[in-house]
């Protein structure tokens, strides 16, 4: 894909980003907690998005995606806590497990990845558990509601992009390695999964909004 | 060599992606059917338990309206005559006393049989749903604040099944009441005709009306029973009411 295309889609995630956040924000407080915490993981990638904008070219802005995949591990397992997912889970074992796995995260970026690096451990292991939790959703086959529509849509927004970009993630730092044509062809192929999944959140949080009372 | 593990690499990533992707997309539409089956076997076990309800609620409303009408009834009623014979025995000036007792006697006579007609309308039973109907509509005219517009030629040589003339009409006892008491409709038109698609009834009113899409979201009880007696007929029905416009509704079911 022409570096062009993929840098008008990378602005085309930034408006639906933004107007994701505008809309939870506008109906803050009839969403449902699960949409709260995805609103500040969106949030947090506009922040990204911006930093991004403002550094000077050129310069390694991977110490961003450790900071990243920290924050993306804790929002996300907050949206999946508030789907009630974890609700067989003995009592407590939830904040022990996200403690363990957030510890796991930074030792990775502290002794074995460098921040300059990509952080491919932390990033797939956090892709596996994010793909656990939306096939851990599917399980659990909820009644159909306006609530659970959208809930539905979000879910399979997860699990496509993070299904699609976790062999991308996973090989990282090997992909450095190989041609520059072969390597943005899955890089370009992550920000097209990039654009499906910003754009389907962005119609769960509509399909939510327009619902009266929540349930979560 | 260095070119060899590359393509492997390319090859491992790509199948990686495809596999991963393939799955999570089996998975969500696994989902979809998966959720839609479950809907449907909740629907079809709601709608059977509501029929059997239904077809128990009527067999209970008519067991107590046999009940109070042989049994409470007659009882009361042979009360009565005693009641007059002792008053005839009475010399001298009559008890105040037993004037009252008449007089609540007369009222339990009255309310018993009002009460085991409305579980079980008699008419219904001797004369058919064409009568049931119009003295439903005589009953609710009565207060004034309703009319009646019937059109039923035919119905009585058409629907002669005793179980089909009773779901009938609670569906229209259920359509007038929702008429009069939420919509307090001044006109409500009963019509019924034999078409190609079988009988059908169309039932209009010109009440305040209600929002379709909540209608849609939550039907409440007297909606379920309707769509109930009407699988219990093998009917259908559609519907249209908006605020401030009525509500129209037409129901087909095979002769």
């Amino acid at each position: 894909m022409p570096p062009e295309v993929i840098s008008l889609l990378i602005r085309f995630i930034v408006v639906v980003i933004s107007l994701s956040v505008l809309l939870a924000l506008t109906h803050w407080k009839r969403l449902p907690g699960a949409f709260q915490f995805l609103t500040l993981y969106l949030g947090w990638n506009l922040v990204v998005e911006c930093i991004i904008f403002f550094l000077p070219p050129n310069t390694n802005n991977l110490p961003l995606l450790h900071v990243h995949t920290l924050l993306e591990f804790v929002l996300i397992s907050l949206v999946y806590w508030k789907m009630d997912i974890f609700r067989n889970w003995p009592p407590r074992s939830f904040w022990i497990f996200m403690a363990t796995i957030s510890g796991v995260i930074v030792l990775n970026s502290v002794f074995l990845q460098s921040i300059f690096t990509y952080n491919s451990y932390a990033k797939s292991l956090v892709q596996v558990l994010l793909i656990g939790y939306a096939v851990g959703y599917i399980f659990q086959l909820k009644e159909k509601s306006h609530e659970s529509r959208a809930l539905n849509m979000m879910n399979a927004a997860v699990l496509i992009f993070y299904s699609g970009s976790l062999f991308v993630f996973m090989f990282g730092n090997v992909m450095l390695e190989l041609e520059y044509e072969v390597s943005s062809l899955f890089w370009s192929l992550n920000v097209f999964l990039n654009v499906l999944f910003q754009v389907l959140i962005l119609i769960s949080l509509w399909k939510v909004s327009r619902v009266r009372k929540s349930l979560f | 060599m260095e070119g060899i593990a590359s393509q492997e690499i390319t090859i491992l990533i790509a199948s990686g992606i495809v596999i991963m992707l393939s799955m999570a997309l089996a998975l969500i539409l696994f989902y979809g059917r998966a959720q839609s089956k479950l809907l449907a076997q909740k629907l079809e076990a709601q709608q059977t338990l509501l029929q059997k309800t239904i077809m128990a609620q009527e067999d209970e409303r008519s067991r107590i309206a046999k009940d109070l009408h042989d049994d409470l009834g007659s009882k009361l009623n042979v009360m009565f005559l005693y009641m007059q014979r002792l008053k005839k025995e009475q010399t001298g000036s009559e008890p105040p006393v037993l004037e009252e007792i008449q007089e609540i006697l007369s009222t339990s006579i009255d309310t018993t049989r009002r009460i085991s007609h409305e579980l079980l309308p008699p008419t219904l039973q001797k004369f058919g749903l064409q009568v049931a109907l119009q003295e439903l509509a005589e009953g609710y005219q009565s207060s004034g604040l309703v009319t009646f517009d019937l059109q039923l030629d035919d119905l009585q040589v058409l629907v002669q099944d005793k179980m089909k003339e009773l779901n009938l009409f609670r569906i229209f006892q259920e359509l007038s009441k929702n008429s009069t008491l939420h919509g307090q409709a001044p006109n409500i038109m009963i019509h019924f005709s034999h078409t190609e698609q079988g009988l059908c009834f169309f039932y209009k009113d010109d009440g305040k009306g209600v929002d379709q899409s909540h209608l849609a979201q939550g039907k409440g009880l007297g909606m379920s029973n309707i769509e109930s007696r009407l699988k219990i007929l093998g009917g259908k029905w559609d519907y249209e009411s908006s605020p401030g416009n009525g509500l129209k509704a037409r129901i087909v079911f095979p002769a």
